[in-house]
């Protein structure tokens, strides 16, 4: 069995011993240098543009501007409003301007100080808030909102009229950013038949295949993609390695030469996307039974300069908004609006994490004015099998929250601890606080056009099995969870498969790999395929039993009758004998994902096809004349349908968790009041190290969905969704303090402390 | 300016210029890629070497300050007792994500064991705070490196 | 990028200040954490001494009751130093706090006083422990209190052709009394957002010779001479350490900027200041 084994990933020694190649790794004959320059201004006209220098410098191959791009000069993510290169307009601070090939960087940065630029300065629209006031440049549209998704349920007037208590309050969160280890970059090399190879780091081969193609004006088929090892993404290369590649390709092409574009730390923090910073408003009703009878929820997004994925990022935001609850009546209205700020876009979460701490606060605000213990107002409210979410979504299957409430609450000791930290003195107060999430699995109603896989499976001669699919590996597992499936579905050990680097040219289009869907798509389209050279394999030994090859099992290394299990033959001489009678043995697997539905105009429908449930307790220590929060202990209950390798599923849980606690207390990307970065590098946006990381305690939950593989359903992004309320309401447990405002940091929490406001 | 080191246990000479960093002189010149750029300021530990026996951050080293001194990459490290045990451990309890901060752990455990080879947790965590991970949470990096510390105790 | 247009390496001080004479402009380098992350960022181009050579400078030892700390001492030897444990407690405890391990190996007590800023992790506990900065030029030998020698944000009283030798400090004695307490926005490897280092002697419930320094709540590092005068051979109790830290709080002139405001950064140093005398180390 190699499903639910912890195996070893099969990447594990070659990145911890430095072999693993990331793209900054690899060098060429002839490879050039790209750099970028980038716009200073927030806002501005571009009133002179001249390369002429800059082409003079010693060493400098390419010197381009949107005038010198070969196709067309736009870089298609929901809409078509952002260039590959600034023309006419910049709209924030680090827009790409021009582009520079040189022998060295050096020469390339000179060339960047020879381009004789002059921007005049156009008013700017920098607060979200201000997206509609007359005062305010349109950015966008007519009326600066790239996006507007509504939920329309039940009577919500006559609902809030009948309700014992209402509560109404504003929650705020501000940006974060991916801080993947890797920054972004690409090699893009020119092939001798006039097409283009670009190797990279990537979520999404076949967006970056598209816009390779779409700037270069090279036809599809001559433009190949090949993710190199990739060092992290959580959602910051869906879509801006599009950008990254459509830079190098065209200087490639205009160099002849192959061209390395690596972002430096400051030049990513300043110019690839982000979270959106949000405000949510959020009116909740309920019986004085602690029944929730009706939610209001207005949600704003600052969605930056172009409308890249916001869009669909508000979309999941709206989905998740109302928390995994039973309410009859909802009423939601999101915005998503321009700014002259950096383009914001996916990450973790993918605008669920905003929602979700404004929702899981606000429960708990409604429990305390009732009267009610936090986790007797989720009990009470929580979706169950056969329940109706607030898309009028039937829940049939795999919902496994009520046990993941149940197991962390067992395992945190909730109650007992509670109490036995409430009766410390000190200046150092304590308290416990949960969260209860879920997650839509997969792209859902607002992805259908993407939703299918394809992939790869060719059994060698030798018996050995290799395989590749369209998804990608960014650190999370992906290629030993699909080994494990592949291993499991021909009944071989693990050691015998083998997943290879993701290759435009090798497998179809599988969409991104995005909102936590590797496992559950790729694993189906393997299990397409497995499951055809399955057949042909049997059709090779069936007759010669005497069944159909249906009536034939594979496992243990062989394939033998179901019925009669003694009768078989092995793996290895099965293979011999297919080759032998030249049976198919490579095929490509496809598969599209189970329908949804969706009315944009009440927000009805199947919104996904499956999701996924979540619990977290956290307990933390408040240093009451600090202000300091320290997170001390996690439990973290996760409902993922079933653990294919259990060790990565915690190494998920946990590094999910200390991202979310990031967000929680330390992480804030500031752009000033001019539009202006404040503190674009790692020594001052502070992620958490070593000593900052909690005591953590994973605990798997698996409610199998019948359809995925082996009854997994992706869960990547849910460790960080709900840490941040989590830690809130603890605050509050701890010290009587309500925190709406994400990062909690000491100079937000001191000055409650000091009011004692509630 | 032309300078020498003992790199990985190897003599090398090299000519650099006065504005070559240490980080850029091991990966392009030395074609030691193991050693990683994720910050440029000394914040991340991705290019963590040991340089006399201590651990430094190559992208802060103007390379000429390399002269004459003793030099240890990923690349070397692993080759040893201890960073094989390290590299082991990772591998075993699951430590290892995107991969790109591991071998500035991988270094930075080595560098522990040499001053501390019975390290508490404490310990571990402290001698590991100066390396950024984003994927892992730091649990199975820090319980790593404390099996490692077990596993080479045993053996002696 | 960096634009080093020449470097040199000298073994000796005579050498380093010869080159000095020769180079007007020239910047020295020892660790060069913080200068190189400057040079980076820069436009300019720049000459180097590098003084990392100079054995002279990486001294630690005790001479005539006076510990001397030479400028190109680590932070990691510094804070590992038995000498500097015992005789200057404060200076190895923020030494061992600076950056992470890899920057501790590499930064240099000199660098961090040069570098000047307001927020540096070696000045407060230097000038709490009256450290005098030993400056060397060709003219010989000149000696300041370290509070005089930080004059601005970036700014010192380094005179062109001087090298910061090292600091001499008075070794405390056994009934030295002392804290230094800071806060910075993540538990490791962080900034310090405001800082208090106390030194004193302390004879029965009395404290003598106090000498509070406060980081990043000034545009330079700064003493506090009034809290200083109240302490000062008063009998300590919750009283006074009130009083005092009221009086401290009014002592310094903190801005708000990016990393905190202003009101916190003030009410933190009166925080600071109590918990050092509870023996306490603040939560980060």
């Amino acid at each position: 069995m190699a499903v639910g084994k912890s195996v070893v990933r099969v990447d594990a020694r070659s990145k911890a011993t430095g072999k693993a190649v990331y793209v900054a790794d690899m060098f060429m004959p002839g490879m050039l240098i790209g750099k970028v320059l980038r716009s200073e201004f927030p806002r501005g006209k571009i009133v002179r543009l001249d390369v002429k220098k800059a082409r003079s410098i010693h060493g400098v191959h390419a010197v381009l501007t949107a005038d010198d791009i070969p196709g067309k000069n736009v870089c298609h993510v929901v809409f078509e409003d952002m260039p590959l290169l600034a023309t006419g307009e910049v709209r924030y601070v680090g827009e790409p301007i021009a582009l520079i090939a040189a022998e060295t960087e050096a020469a390339a940065q000179l060339a960047i100080e020879a381009v004789e630029l002059d921007i005049e300065p156009l008013g700017i629209l920098i607060d979200p808030e201000k997206y509609n006031s007359p005062d305010s440049p349109i950015l966008f549209g007519e009326d600066n909102i790239f996006a507007h998704h509504k939920i329309r349920r039940g009577d919500i007037e006559n609902a809030f009229a009948q309700s014992d208590t209402i509560i109404e309050r504003v929650y705020r969160t501000t940006y974060q950013e991916h801080a993947y280890l890797e920054t972004q970059g690409m090699l893009a090399v020119p092939t001798a038949e006039g097409g283009i190879d670009v190797y990279g780091t990537m979520q999404c081969p076949f967006y970056v295949h598209g816009a390779v193609s779409d700037v270069t004006g090279l036809a599809q088929s001559r433009v190949r993609i090949v993710q190199t090892t990739t060092g992290g993404a959580f959602g910051g290369k869906e879509d801006v390695p599009s950008l990254v590649a459509g830079w190098a390709s065209v200087l490639a092409l205009a160099a002849k030469r192959p061209v390395k574009l690596i972002l430096g730390r400051t030049e990513d923090f300043v110019s690839m996307s982000k979270r959106h910073p949000s405000r949510v408003e959020v009116k909740l009703g309920a019986t004085k039974d602690g029944k929730l009878t009706a939610a209001g929820i207005d949600i704003l997004f600052d969605g930056g300069a172009y409308a890249t994925l916001s869009p669909v990022v508000l979309w999941r935001g709206t989905v998740h908004s109302c928390g995994p609850y039973r309410i009859p009546a909802v009423r939601v209205d999101a915005r998503a609006v321009a700014t002259n700020k950096v383009p914001c876009g996916a990450y973790r979460g993918f605008g669920s994490p905003q929602t979700l701490f404004a929702i899981e606060s606000a429960i708990d605000e409604l429990a305390e004015k009732i009267g009610m213990d936090p986790v007797r107002i989720r009990e009470i409210n929580h979706l169950r099998r056969g329940d109706e979410t607030v898309t009028g979504q039937k829940l049939g299957e795999s919902v496994g929250l009520q046990e993941c409430l149940e197991r962390a609450i067992t395992e945190s000791d909730y109650y007992n601890l509670r109490e036995k930290l409430h009766g410390r003195n000190g200046p150092v107060k304590r308290g416990v606080g949960i969260s209860t999430i879920f997650y839509g699995v997969g792209l859902g109603a607002g992805g259908t056009h993407f939703a299918r896989s394809g992939a790869y499976v060719g059994i060698q001669p030798d018996g050995s099995v290799q395989f590749a699919v369209g998804t990608t590996e960014m650190g999370q597992g992906m290629r030993t969870v699909l080994g494990q499936i592949v291993a499991e579905a021909f009944g071989i050990p693990f050691e015998r498969v083998y997943c290879l680097p993701v290759d435009s040219s090798r497998v179809p289009d599988s969409g991104p790999t995005v909102a936590s869907r590797a496992t559950t798509m790729s694993g189906r389209a393997i299990l397409v395929a497995c499951s055809t050279l399955k057949g042909n394999l049997a059709g090779v030994i069936a007759p010669e039993w005497g069944v159909s090859p249906k009536a034939i099992t594979f496992g243990e290394n062989c394939a033998f009758r179901t019925d009669n299990p003694a009768k078989r033959i092995s793996w290895n001489d099965l293979v011999e004998r297919a080759f032998a009678q030249k049976v198919v043995l490579t095929i490509v697997g496809y598969d599209s994902s189970p329908p949804t539905s969706w009315d944009e105009d009440s927000g009805q429908g199947d919104a996904y096809v499956i999701y996924a449930w979540a619990v977290n307790v956290a307990q933390v220590a408040v240093d009451t004349r600090t202000g300091v929060v320290r997170v001390e202990k996690l439990w973290a209950a996760h409902d993922v349908g079933k653990a294919i390798n259990p060790t990565l599923v915690e190494g998920q849980i946990e590094g999910g968790s200390v991202q979310g606690l990031g967000y929680a207390l330390t992480e804030e990307y500031i752009i000033d009041k001019n539009g202006i970065p404040m503190n674009p590098r790692l020594s001052f946006y502070h992620i958490p190290t070593t000593v900052d990381a909690p005591e953590i305690h994973p605990i798997i939950v698996e409610s199998a969905y019948s359809e995925g593989p082996f009854g997994a359903k992706g869960f990547g992004e849910q460790p960080l969704m709900g840490i941040a309320p989590a830690v809130a309401n603890a605050v509050f447990d701890a010290a009587g303090i309500r925190l709406r405002e994400q990062p909690f940091l000491p100079e937000r929490v001191w000055p409650k402390l000091k009011k004692g406001a509630r | 300016m032309n300078i020498g080191f003992t790199l990985n246990g190897r003599t090398v000479r090299v000519e650099v210029g006065p504005s070559e960093r240490l980080l850029d002189v091991l990966r392009e010149r030395l074609g030691l890629t193991g050693t990683k750029e994720g910050c440029g300021e000394g914040e991340c530990g991705a290019c963590s070497i040991i340089m006399n026996g201590m651990l430094v951050n190559s992208c802060l080293i103007p390379a000429f300050q390399a002269d004459n001194s003793k030099i240890e990459t990923i690349e070397g490290v692993v080759e040893t007792a201890i960073g094989k045990a390290i590299v082991d451990s990772f591998a075993e309890c699951g430590a290892v994500q995107c991969g790109f901060c591991t071998p500035g752990f991988v270094v930075a455990g080595a560098a522990l064991f040499r001053e501390n080879p019975d390290p508490t947790e404490e310990d571990v965590r402290v001698a590991l705070s100066g390396n950024l991970c984003r994927c892992t949470g730091y649990s199975k990096l820090v319980e790593g490196v404390l099996i490692a510390a077990r596993k080479l105790k045993e053996r002696k | 990028m960096l634009r080093i247009t020449k470097v040199y390496r000298p073994d000796n001080i005579d050498e380093a200040l010869n080159i000095f004479d020769d180079n007007p402009g020239i910047r020295p380098i020892a660790g060069g954490t913080d200068l190189i992350i400057q040079l980076s960022d820069s436009l300019e181009s720049a000459m180097l001494l590098d003084v990392s050579r100079i054995e002279k400078l990486k001294k630690i030892n005790i001479t005539g009751g006076k510990l001397f700390i030479g400028a190109a001492a680590t932070h990691s030897s510094i804070a590992k130093s038995r000498k500097v444990i015992e005789s200057a407690p404060l200076i190895a405890e923020s030494s061992g706090i600076m950056g992470g391990p890899a920057i501790r190996n590499r930064a240099t007590i000199g660098g961090n006083v040069a570098n000047a800023s307001p927020v540096a992790e070696s000045l407060p506990t230097l000038i709490a422990h009256a450290a005098e900065i030993v400056l060397v030029s060709a003219n010989g030998l000149r000696k300041m209190p370290v509070e005089d020698f930080h004059l601005a944000p970036g700014k010192t009283a380094l005179q062109s052709g001087e090298l910061i030798l090292g600091f001499e400090i008075p070794v405390v004695s056994e009934d030295f009394f002392g804290f230094y307490n800071r806060l910075g926005s993540r538990a490791a490897v962080t900034i310090t957002k405001v800082g208090v280092a106390l030194a004193s002697i302390k004879s029965g419930d009395r404290l003598g010779n106090v000498r509070i320094a406060l980081s990043a709540v000034a545009p330079r590092v700064i003493r506090a001479p009034e809290t200083e005068k109240i302490m000062s051979g008063a009998n300590l109790d919750d009283g006074l350490i009130e009083q005092a830290a009221k009086k401290l709080v009014s002592e310094c002139t903190p801005i708000t900027d990016f990393r905190s405001t202003s009101e916190y950064r003030s009410d933190m140093v009166g925080q600071l200041f109590r918990m050092g005398f509870g023996r306490e180390t603040p939560q980060n």
